[in-house]
This record gives structure tokens, C-alpha cells and sequence, in this order.
């Protein structure tokens, strides 16, 4: 589990009550499909099925290329996202 | 990531925290994501222009940060004027070309606002006075600031 601390007391206070970030996934396929959140990297595997995630609400994501992006652009239920970093 | 066009269909989308996006210089594409209340870009330095999020009237939350080496430098405030439900804007390492305050001055649901210091003195005690409810450091700095002097005395 990451939390992440910006040093902006509101920022911190706001991250803080949303708890941890979520679980992160090697690859998609092996998600359980009535997953609400999940976080996921550009090492992750299937990204595309994203979009066959009906449930997701919550996303994280880390280090995300545009090809990342992309994918989750596709998870049109996504109510939460957070990205983390970029591709450097 | 140079931009949030892959975002655009996220139609649901009530949450957006980007950290640390270096290459970030656009929000375009932010513009479609109505339903959004929350948005934080920290450590987003080459950022150079919020205007996408004008019409973003749900908005109750914003946290801009450049960061400590590089500010983020933005043409202007003009963005916010609109965002009349924000409840909280927090500018952290921020700078603002035209040093004009003027466009947060109709946001009366503001309860916490954080501001950086390089606007004139008049601006802040203009500001003050349009937003007497909302709370930040920039008020005390306001306020323990000298008089100005009087020019006639």
C-alpha cells in the first residue's frame, strides 16, 4: 500500500480520507470482473481490458504512458482516478 | 503524458489527482469531464494554462503546485471567475502573469484559499474584502503587512 504526501496540509488531509491506494494488477485478465478498484502501471498486462471492467469506479495508475491513458479512457464507469508520475 | 485527450470519454468522472507528471503542459481534454468535483495537479510545473477548466461549474476542489525549483506559470486567474462552487483552491507555487485577483472575487463559497504571494497588496486587500469568509495564510500575510503609507501625509 502507497500513500503518497504532498506537504500541502489540504491536499494530504483530502488523499488521507480516501484511504490506500488500490490493489495492483500484473494483468488485467486475471481481475475478477465485479472489481471496483484496482491499480494498475504501464508494466501491467492487457491493459485494454479495461474497458470489460463494468465495475471499476476506482483507478490508479503509475507511471502512465499515453498508451496507458488510452486504455483507460475505455473505463467509462471510472468515477475515482489518481496518476502517479510519468513516463520519465 | 503531454495531455488528458485519452480522458475525455470518462464521462463519470468525479475524482482527478495527477502527481508528478513533469511533461504534463496541457489539461485539454478536461474540458468534457462535467461531472468533476475534484481535481489536484502537483508537481505539474509545466502546466501553463487552466483555462480548460472553466467550464467545470461542478468543481468544489483545486490544488495547483508547480514545484520548489520551477513554479508553474499562468497567464492568469481567468479560469476560476465561473467555478462558483469551489469550495477550496489551493495555488502552491504558482505564478500569475497579470497579478490579478479579480477573477476570484465572485467565488463566495470559497472556505479555504491558499495563495502565493506575488500579488500587490491591493489586490489582496480588494480580494479580502469581495471574500470575507474565505480562510488561508494569504489573509494573515494580508494583514500583518505595513500600511501603505499615505502619500498626502
Amino acid at each position: 500500500m502507497v500513500r503518497i504526501g504532498t506537504g500541502i496540509r489540504d491536499i494530504d488531509d483530502f488523499i488521507a480520507a480516501r484511504g490506500d491506494t488500490p490493489p495492483e494488477a500484473t494483468d488485467v485478465r486475471d481481475v475478477e470482473p465485479d472489481a471496483r478498484a484496482l491499480t494498475v502501471s504501464s508494466m501491467t498486462r492487457n491493459l485494454e481490458r479495461l474497458a470489460e471492467l463494468r465495475a471499476l469506479r476506482r483507478l490508479a495508475a503509475r507511471a502512465p504512458r499515453d498508451e496507458t491513458l488510452r486504455s483507460i479512457g475505455g473505463a467509462v464507469g471510472v468515477e475515482d482516478l489518481a496518476l502517479f508520475g510519468d513516463d520519465g | 503524458m503531454a495531455d488528458l485527450v485519452p480522458l475525455s470519454g470518462l464521462q463519470k468522472l468525479r475524482y482527478l489527482a495527477i502527481s508528478v507528471a513533469s511533461r504534463l503542459w496541457s489539461l485539454d481534454g478536461i474540458e468534457g469531464l462535467t461531472t468533476l468535483e475534484y481535481f489536484s495537479a502537483w508537481h505539474c510545473a509545466a502546466l501553463t494554462s487552466v483555462a480548460p477548466l472553466a467550464g467545470l461549474r461542478g468543481l468544489r476542489y483545486v490544488f495547483l503546485d508547480g514545484n520548489m525549483y520551477k513554479p508553474m506559470r499562468l497567464d492568469s486567474l481567468a479560469a476560476f471567475a465561473g467555478l462558483g462552487d469551489l469550495e477550496v483552491l489551493t495555488l502552491h507555487n504558482i505564478r500569475v502573469r497579470d497579478r490579478d485577483l479579480r477573477p476570484l472575487h465572485g467565488l463566495h463559497k470559497l472556505r479555504r484559499l491558499d495563495l502565493p504571494d506575488h500579488f500587490p497588496v491591493a489586490q489582496f486587500a480588494a480580494l479580502a474584502a469581495a471574500l470575507p469568509a474565505a480562510n488561508g495564510r494569504w489573509r494573515s500575510r494580508f494583514q500583518s503587512l505595513p500600511a501603505p503609507k499615505n502619500s498626502d501625509s
